[in-house]
């Protein structure tokens, strides 16, 4: 994993001091609320239906064991007992007190953590595939390139006062993990075919908010070392030109698409030719340092075998057979597995995780996944490096910790933002929504039958939950005083990131989950044979679930 | 700020404690409260103006941040309501049973 260097760790030691004496000259009057606001959201800092937010980076979604304890112990210490995993690999925390903030900076920062750029119009957290380094359908782990990223994004004093935020997605594999077309730039990594040098394609101008767009491929190719000097001309062309008059229209994908892809490539390309090749190339030997931070722990060696190949006893425990069967992904090293720990229990608050169960995965991630803990998007967790011979041990500790749902890219691993019981942006509630599908699907051999299935929730049009890529989107709205959701269907964002399309029109909460239940029977009566529900959106269309919708009037 | 509410509307002054952020109510007292029923209720528009100026000192004094005027209901016991299903959920908190921190049994030692 990367360590912080003394650059690093004196950064985040002055940003705790500089916000500790803005904290004290807010509350004694010296700073006024408006003077006060910027400097706060610049370090994650909300304040929302309740209290305060804090958001909380974690890079490119890497956690060690001691960082995911510090996680768990602000829960206790400062929260309420728990913390909420956000689909940009982040944590927040929904009960701070101001006066307490700067104590929780202080606490992260001995665990080289922090909560710079969270918020405000500047490059956020980059976020990455949560199968970085171990997948083994990758090319390179991204996290060398975000870790390079999140070094030259970090008070970037160019682009620390954007038009409006800035999120960047990366991937190493040619399967999409990270969302990559949704993001303002996606970088997705190619082999170039005459060279065999790894490269990305740069993908901008994707989002979801008010109004949502599948990203625009402006390269094809872009050699490592010109990646920040073509990403520098990518922000300075939407510095100069990304409006600012309207915060609706302040996006990157806005932009683009007022120009056209080909008339901002030709700016960017154009702003880039006096960038090329000057001091922003990143030389071999830095990349190459910084992969080095990013060196695969050490495995056992002369294992063998692979969770596709591993014979599953179904008979005599069926329980861990279907949670391997719906939570462990292949390694690259043989005898390894990916353990994605599902924090959707029937019933439970997606995303939520007590300071108990962070501290059991932290203490499992010691034991079994040589110290290192993932975050997806999905807003689960993820045991990167775990032997396959240690699953029965590790799943019977999960499932003590109520940790082992076996439903992970299942019906009811719904992804959902806090919505109105929290968030005061949102129109409506995200959160009971999610639970009365949660425990509507419950039955866990039903939900594999059922097969994959991302339903995504969102409680108002700014998207945090990403209903319009969910295979079957949900967005909650407010209607004259009236809670409705608008239900989509066949939305994606994977490599054929898709939007939804809309069906029919806003519902109560309990008629979506009638709704929903119909569109799966439906999925399930008209289905090829190995088609996922996603796969028979997309060959059928939304008619046949119309027809659901219209029966179930 | 304040939106626009019936001229005859009841309502309240809402704001949040500035050192921890708590959901407070201005009282007739001129006080704060995290309590809705102890909130002070007027009826105009005129009315609104003066409770309002009374609280633009607590904002000074930093105390309070984020003022704001909510219409409410009152029911036949005298209990306060706010009519917004947002205002609902912040005068009592989330409308979900939140994650209960529930220690478990220590990890069994390594096989």
């Amino acid at each position: 994993m990367y360590q912080y260097d003394a650059h690093d760790q004196a950064l985040v030691d002055q940003r705790v001091d500089q916000f500790r004496d803005q904290v004290a000259r807010r509350l004694s009057g010296d700073l006024t609320e408006d003077q006060f606001k910027p400097l706060r959201l610049m370090n994650g800092l909300y304040l929302q239906l309740h209290a305060y937010m804090l958001r909380v980076a974690v890079p490119y979604g890497t956690l060690s064991g001691d960082q995911m304890r510090v996680l768990a112990h602000i829960a206790r210490r400062y929260d309420r007992g728990y913390g909420h995993f956000t689909t940009r690999q982040n944590i927040q925390y929904n009960w701070i007190k101001l006066e307490e903030a700067p104590d929780i900076l202080a606490d992260m920062a001995r665990v080289q953590m922090h909560a710079i750029q969270t918020s405000g119009n500047c490059i956020r957290n980059v976020t990455a595939d949560p199968w970085a380094g171990v997948a083994p359908d990758e090319i390179e782990d991204p996290r060398v390139t975000a870790e390079i990223l999140r070094q030259w994004s970090t008070l970037h004093p160019e682009f620390s006062f954007l038009p409006r935020k800035f999120k960047i997605a990366i991937t190493g594999a040619p399967n999409d993990r990270a969302a990559v077309k949704v993001h303002d730039i996606g970088l997705r990594m190619h082999r170039d075919p005459d060279s065999g040098e790894a490269g990305y394609e740069v993908i901008v101008g994707g989002g979801l908010g008010r109004t949502p767009v599948i990203g625009k491929t402006i390269r094809r190719f872009l050699p490592k070392d010109h990646l920040l000097s073509y990403l520098e001309a990518i922000m300075r062309v939407y510095n100069a030109h990304g409006r600012r008059d309207n915060i609706y229209k302040a996006r990157i994908k806005i932009l683009v698409d007022a120009l056209g892809i080909d008339a901002f490539r030709d700016q960017v390309e154009a702003e880039w030719q006096a960038l090329k090749d000057g001091p922003l190339t990143v030389p071999a030997e830095t990349y190459a340092a910084i992969r080095a931070r990013f060196a695969l722990p050490p495995y056992d060696e002369g294992l063998t075998g692979s969770v596709s190949t591993l014979r599953l006893d179904e008979a005599a425990d069926p329980a861990l057979a279907r949670w391997i069967r719906a939570n462990v992904a292949p390694h690259r090293v043989p005898g390894y597995g990916i353990v994605n720990v599902s924090l959707k229990a029937p019933g439970q608050i997606p995303g939520d995780a007590t300071a108990s169960q962070m501290e059991r995965i932290a203490d499992l991630a010691d034991r079994y996944s040589l110290g290192e803990v993932r975050v997806t998007k999905d807003q689960n967790l993820v045991l990167p490096h775990v032997r396959l011979d240690d699953l029965p041990a590790l799943w019977r500790a999960l499932d003590a910790a109520d940790l082992a749902s076996p439903n992970v890219g299942l019906v009811s691993d719904i992804i959902a933002c806090p919505g109105l019981d929290y968030c005061s942006l949102a129109n409506a509630r995200s959160i009971p929504l999610a639970q009365a599908l949660s425990e509507r699907f419950a039955d866990m051999a039903r939900a594999q039958d059922i097969g994959e299935l991302h339903i995504n929730i969102s409680g108002c049009i700014n998207a945090c939950a990403h209903h319009h890529v969910g295979h079957i989107g949900i967005l909650g709205v407010d209607q004259k005083g009236k809670e409705l959701y608008q239900i989509t269907l066949g939305g994606r964002s994977d490599d054929n990131a898709t939007l939804g399309k809309v069906v029919g029109p806003a519902v109560p909460a309990d008629r979506a989950v009638e709704l929903i239940a119909g569109f799966v029977d439906t999925y399930l009566a008209i289905r090829h044979p190995g088609e996922r529900f996603i796969d028979t959106v997309a060959r059928t269309g939304t008619a046949p679930f119309k027809e659901t919708l219209h029966a179930a009037a | 700020m304040a939106r626009k509410l019936r001229p005859d509307a009841p309502r309240v002054v809402t704001a949040n404690r500035l050192r921890d952020g708590v959901v407070v109510y201005r009282t007739a007292a001129g006080a704060w409260s995290p309590a809705l029923d102890d909130a002070h209720v007027v009826a105009s528009t005129e009315a609104e103006e003066g409770l309002l100026r009374a609280c633009t000192a607590d904002v000074a004094d930093c105390l309070v941040v984020g003022l704001d005027v909510i219409e409410v209901q009152i029911d036949a016991h005298g209990a306060i309501a706010p009519i917004s299903q947002r205002e609902a959920i912040r005068a009592v908190g989330p409308s979900i049973a939140l994650p209960q921190d529930r220690a478990f049994a220590p990890l069994a030692a390594p096989a």
